[in-house]
C-alpha cells in the first residue's frame, strides 16, 4: 500500500484525534506555554511533546498556544525599537484605564442586553396586557414626578472638548508631597467636590462639598500615601439647575 | 480625548490585532465554540492586556519586547478559558466518547475517504512512538503541522539540527512502515 507524505500528516493528526484525554497528570497551561519559551530544558520539551502526542486536551492547549504566540511575535515585532518616554507610559497607562472603563462597562451592557432579549419574548406573548400596563405606569411615574416636592440631581455628564473640566494640579511624578489640589473654575459651578482615588480606584479621601477652585491638601492623606502608588483624583462640579458635571480621572504619584 | 498620540493609537491597533488573532485561533482548535463564548474571551482578554498596561513601568523602553510580555501572559489566561470550555462540552458520564468529538481542530475532523480503517491509524501512530528520542518528538511536531523553522524556534537549536533529525526521522518512520506493508511516497 503506498501513502503520501501529506496524507501520513492527516492519518497522524486523526489518529492524536481519537485518544482520549491523558490519564496520567497534564501539565498546566503555564507549562505547555513555559515550552515555547527559552526557560525550560530541551528534555522537558520532549516529555511535553510526547504527553501532548497522547492527549487529546493537552494537544488542544498545544496547538492554541502555538498559533497565538506564533501571531503574537509577528505583532510584536512590528513595534520592535520602538520605546515609550515617561510621559507616554503614562499617556499609555491613562488610555489603558479608559479602555477598561468602556470595555467593563460594554461587558455589563451585553449581559443585560441578552436579559432584555428574553423579556422582549415574553413582551411579545402577552403584548396587549403589558402596554396597558406600560401606559399605566408611565401615567403614575410623569404624575409622581410633577407632584413631588424633592429635588433631584439631575444626569451626571462627563464634559469633553470646551466643556472638559480642567484639572490644573497635581498631574503626573511629584518630586514632594503636594500642597495644593487646583483646577480651572468651571462657569455656573455652584459648588465643587474633590475625590482621591487609589489604583484599585476606590475612594481613598474626599473633600465635601466646597466652592473655591483649590483646596489644600489634606495632611492626613499626605501622610497615608504610599511613594511609588499610583493615585488619581478627580472633581464634581455641582452646577446650578442641578446638573453635575465631571471630569476625567488625573493620575499622580509621589517620586521614590 | 487629551491624548491620542500617535504611539498609543499604535498599541491601540496592536491590540485589536492580537485579539483577531485570539479568536482565529480559538476558532481553529475550538470550532465548537459558541459566539457568545468567544466575544467573552475576546472582551477579557482586551481587558486583561489593559491591565497588564496599566502596571507598567515609568517609561518602556522596548515596546516590542514590552508587548510581547504582555500578550504572553494573556495567552495563558486565554488557554485556562479554553480549558473550562473543554469540560462544558466533554459530556463525563460517557466515558466511551472520544474527548475529541467536542474539541476537534479542523485539520482532524475532515474527511478521510481513503483511510478509515483503525488498523492503518494503528500502525501511524504505533510506529512514530517507537522512534528514538528527539527524531521522534521532531517527527511528531512536523507531524502535527509545524515546519522545519518552527521546531528549530521551539526547541531554541540552532540552525539544521532539526531538519537533520527530521530526515532521520522520517527516514526510520519510512522504514518502520515499509515494514508493515505500507510505502511512503
Amino acid at each position: 500500500m503506498k501513502l503520501r507524505a501529506d496524507d501520513l500528516k492527516t492519518l497522524y493528526q486523526r489518529s492524536l484525534g481519537t485518544k482520549p484525554d491523558g490519564k496520567a497528570a497534564c501539565p498546566s497551561e503555564d507549562v505547555i506555554l513555559k515550552s515555547f519559551t527559552p526557560e525550560m530544558s530541551e528534555e522537558e520539551k520532549f516529555r511535553i511533546v510526547d504527553h501532548v502526542a497522547g492527549c487529546g486536551a493537552c494537544r488542544s492547549k498545544f496547538e492554541a498556544a502555538r498559533e497565538i504566540l506564533k501571531g503574537a511575535k509577528a505583532l510584536a515585532a512590528e513595534l520592535e525599537g520602538q520605546s515609550f518616554s515617561e510621559s507616554e507610559a503614562a499617556a499609555l497607562r491613562q488610555r489603558a484605564l479608559e479602555k477598561i472603563q468602556e470595555l467593563e462597562g460594554r461587558s455589563e451592557r451585553e449581559k443585560k442586553r441578552s436579559f432584555a432579549e428574553s423579556l422582549r419574548i415574553v413582551f411579545f406573548r402577552y403584548r396587549y396586557a403589558s402596554v396597558t400596563a406600560g401606559m399605566i405606569m408611565v401615567f403614575l411615574a410623569v404624575w409622581l414626578a410633577v407632584q413631588s416636592p424633592w429635588k433631584k440631581e439631575g444626569a451626571v455628564i462627563r464634559g469633553e472638548g470646551e466643556a472638559a473640566v480642567t484639572l490644573e494640579a497635581p498631574q503626573g511624578i511629584q518630586e514632594k508631597k503636594p500642597s495644593v489640589f487646583q483646577w480651572r473654575p468651571y462657569p455656573g459651578a455652584r459648588e465643587y467636590e474633590v475625590r482621591v482615588l487609589d489604583e484599585e480606584l476606590d475612594v481613598v479621601w474626599s473633600s465635601g462639598k466646597i466652592k473655591t477652585n483649590s483646596i489644600e491638601f489634606p495632611a492626613s492623606l499626605s501622610e497615608a500615601m504610599k511613594r511609588e502608588a499610583i493615585y488619581y483624583w478627580k472633581i464634581s462640579v455641582y452646577l446650578e439647575g442641578g446638573e453635575v458635571k465631571e471630569s476625567h480621572l488625573q493620575e499622580f504619584r509621589l517620586k521614590t | 480625548m487629551a491624548h491620542s498620540s500617535q504611539e498609543v493609537a499604535a498599541v491601540e491597533e496592536t491590540i485589536e490585532k492580537f485579539s483577531y488573532l485570539i479568536r482565529a485561533a480559538i476558532r481553529k482548535t475550538c470550532p465548537r465554540i459558541e459566539k457568545l463564548d468567544m466575544d467573552d474571551i475576546e472582551q477579557e482578554v482586551k481587558i486583561s492586556i489593559w491591565k497588564e498596561i496599566r502596571k507598567s513601568e515609568k517609561e518602556i523602553r522596548n515596546l516590542g519586547s514590552y508587548i510581547w510580555r504582555v500578550t504572553y501572559t494573556t495567552t495563558s489566561k486565554v488557554m485556562k478559558r479554553l480549558t473550562e470550555h473543554r469540560k462544558e462540552l466533554i459530556n463525563v458520564q460517557d466515558e466511551s466518547q472520544p474527548a475529541e468529538e467536542a474539541f476537534r481542530t479542523p485539520d482532524t475532523s475532515g474527511p478521510d475517504y481513503h483511510y478509515q480503517n483503525e488498523e492503518l491509524l494503528r500502525i501511524a501512530r504505533e510506529s512514530v512512538d517507537t522512534l528514538i528520542d528527539s527524531r521522534r518528538q521532531v517527527v511528531r511536531l512536523y507531524l502535527t503541522g509545524m515546519s522545519a523553522d518552527e521546531i528549530t524556534e521551539y526547541f531554541g537549536w540552532s540552525d539544521g539540527k532539526a531538519r537533520n533529525l527530521l530526515s532521520r526521522g522520517l527516514a526510520d518512520l519510512r522504514l518502520k512502515l515499509r515494514e508493515k506493508g505500507i510505502e511512503l511516497e
